[in-house]
């Protein structure tokens, strides 16, 4: 046995992760050497077992069918430009707006115009931190300073960012994006946390009755509580802001997170 | 809608379908069930097409359909494990549960019920990164470089993942085998043993 034999290196020939002159000479030694020879030989088995005991299986059908049934849905008809939104969602929230660009770039997508309902600010912020999350969109401002990030927002909006911290509670300030959302543009600030993430929404009050929801339990004292799926919401006033706080983590966490945000605001 | 999205449409739909049984398995490798396998895809994919003007090509679209439903099992295992702790049932939801694959006729179910079984909770019994390099690499035949991506993680981890998790692997199958292997069988093959190692 010699320092070639490395199981490292005979996995990453199977894997056709080396070269082909690589391969060449680790073929080459494997024949010669019993132990590694023995070694190929089970780890092809292995592979093999597995290919042919798992690769077999397939999606059902009815599943197929119903991914084909959302993809048709979707290219029925030309989707707004900018962030994509299905058709369904913007059925069901009467989304009118959505946008997130890069370096304050706004797109306002076609359904502008309709009422919200108080209700729609919950759906909406979910909705729009679900998507952020999954398409994995990037943050316009990708920095934990949170003068800085105040100091990027002033020049794009219309209202001062209430005071921020860089972590609060375990979760620490990412950046933010601006958003197009509900009529109107705010901010979305991104906290990561080492059990999930979560984006604050800060928008102007006006025109705006909060939802109606679970209490809080707690400061902020006109809060309230939204889940939807895995993702819990809160959303409380601040002076002329109406903040949201949308979060995959457990619910008591995104409260706690919501009292401690509203606490450093000066609340 | 302009052409550039038009055709980024067009190649997602071409990605989907050629790539969907292989999403489908590694949804069901990470989930552990027919079930919430099935609810992940469904998901990936409806993410995906609604985020792909956001898609960035950085990476090819296999890997990043790849990469969003891994995100997607993760989370959703994440929310499992913490319902398992408020309700305190004690269920082991990492392992697949009895409940036949839907579409199986009764001699694909009793093959499933033999050497794919024993395989798969072999699987099932790894941690969640070590199933992921397992499905991607190993079933679906992705390079390292491709898995790094799509697991967000440098190749070197890929690699190592791997060979730990064919070590346990190898472990398992072959006590599997050696268990049900009675003491006067010889040695040669039999009907649905795991000729492995």
């Amino acid at each position: 046995m010699s320092s070639r034999c490395c199981p490292l290196n005979l996995e990453r020939l199977l894997d056709g992760d080396c070269s082909a002159e690589e391969a060449a000479r680790l073929r080459a030694h494997a024949a010669a050497c019993e132990v590694c020879a023995k070694e190929l030989k089970a780890l092809e088995g292995l592979n093999k077992t597995l290919r042919d005991n798992l690769r077999n299986e397939t999606a059902p059908p009815r599943l197929r069918a119903e991914v084909a049934k959302i993809l048709q849905g979707e290219t029925e008809e030309p989707r707004p430009s900018g962030p994509a939104f299905t058709r369904r969602q913007m059925g069901i929230t009467a989304l009118g707006a959505l946008a997130a660009g890069v370096l304050g770039a706004v797109v306002v997508p076609q359904l502008i115009g309709s009422r919200r309902g108080p209700q729609d600010i919950a759906d909406t912020l979910i909705r729009d931190f679900e998507t952020f999350l999954f398409a994995e969109r990037v943050l316009d401002v990708a920095t934990p300073d949170p003068v800085a990030i105040a100091s990027w927002y002033r020049a794009r909006l219309d209202f001062e960012l209430p005071r921020l911290a860089a972590e609060l509670d375990g979760y620490r300030l990412a950046g933010g994006r601006l958003c197009w959302l509900l009529d109107r543009r705010l901010a979305s600030l991104s906290f990561e946390g080492d059990d999930g993430s979560l984006a604050l929404y800060i928008m102007s009050a006006e025109g705006f009755a909060l939802p109606d929801g679970d209490p809080t339990g707690g400061a902020p004292p006109d809060a309230t509580l939204h889940h939807r799926d895995r993702f819990t919401n809160v959303i409380w006033r601040e002076g002329d802001l109406v903040l949201g706080l949308v979060g995959n983590a457990a619910p008591e966490r995104v409260e706690q997170m919501a009292q401690s945000l509203s606490r450093a605001a000066g609340n | 809608m302009t052409v550039f999205e038009k055709e980024l449409q067009q190649e997602f739909e071409a990605v989907v379908t050629d790539q969907f049984d292989a999403l489908y398995r590694t949804a069901l490798r990470l989930q552990g069930n027919p079930s919430d396998a099935e609810d992940a895809v469904q998901e990936c994919c409806a993410r995906a097409f609604r985020g792909l003007s956001g898609f960035k090509r950085d990476s090819s679209m296999k890997v990043w359909l790849f990469r969003i439903l891994k995100n997607i099992c993760i989370d959703k295992l994440r929310w499992r494990a913490r319902l398992r702790l408020v309700s305190g049932d004690g269920e082991d939801y990492s392992v697949e549960s009895d409940a036949p694959h839907p579409g199986d006729t009764p001699e694909e179910a009793c093959v499933r019920s033999s050497v794919s079984r024993l395989v798969d909770k072999a699987i099932q019994a790894l941690p969640i990164e070590q199933r992921a390099v397992v499905a991607l690499v190993l079933v679906e035949e992705f390079t390292y470089a491709e898995a790094a991506e799509a697991l967000q993680v440098p190749v070197g981890t890929v690699r190592s993942r791997l060979n730990r998790a064919r070590t346990q692997l190898r472990q398992v199958i072959t006590t599997t085998e050696a268990t049900a292997r009675p003491a006067e069988t010889p040695a040669a093959p039999r009907p649905g043993k795991l000729l492995v190692v």
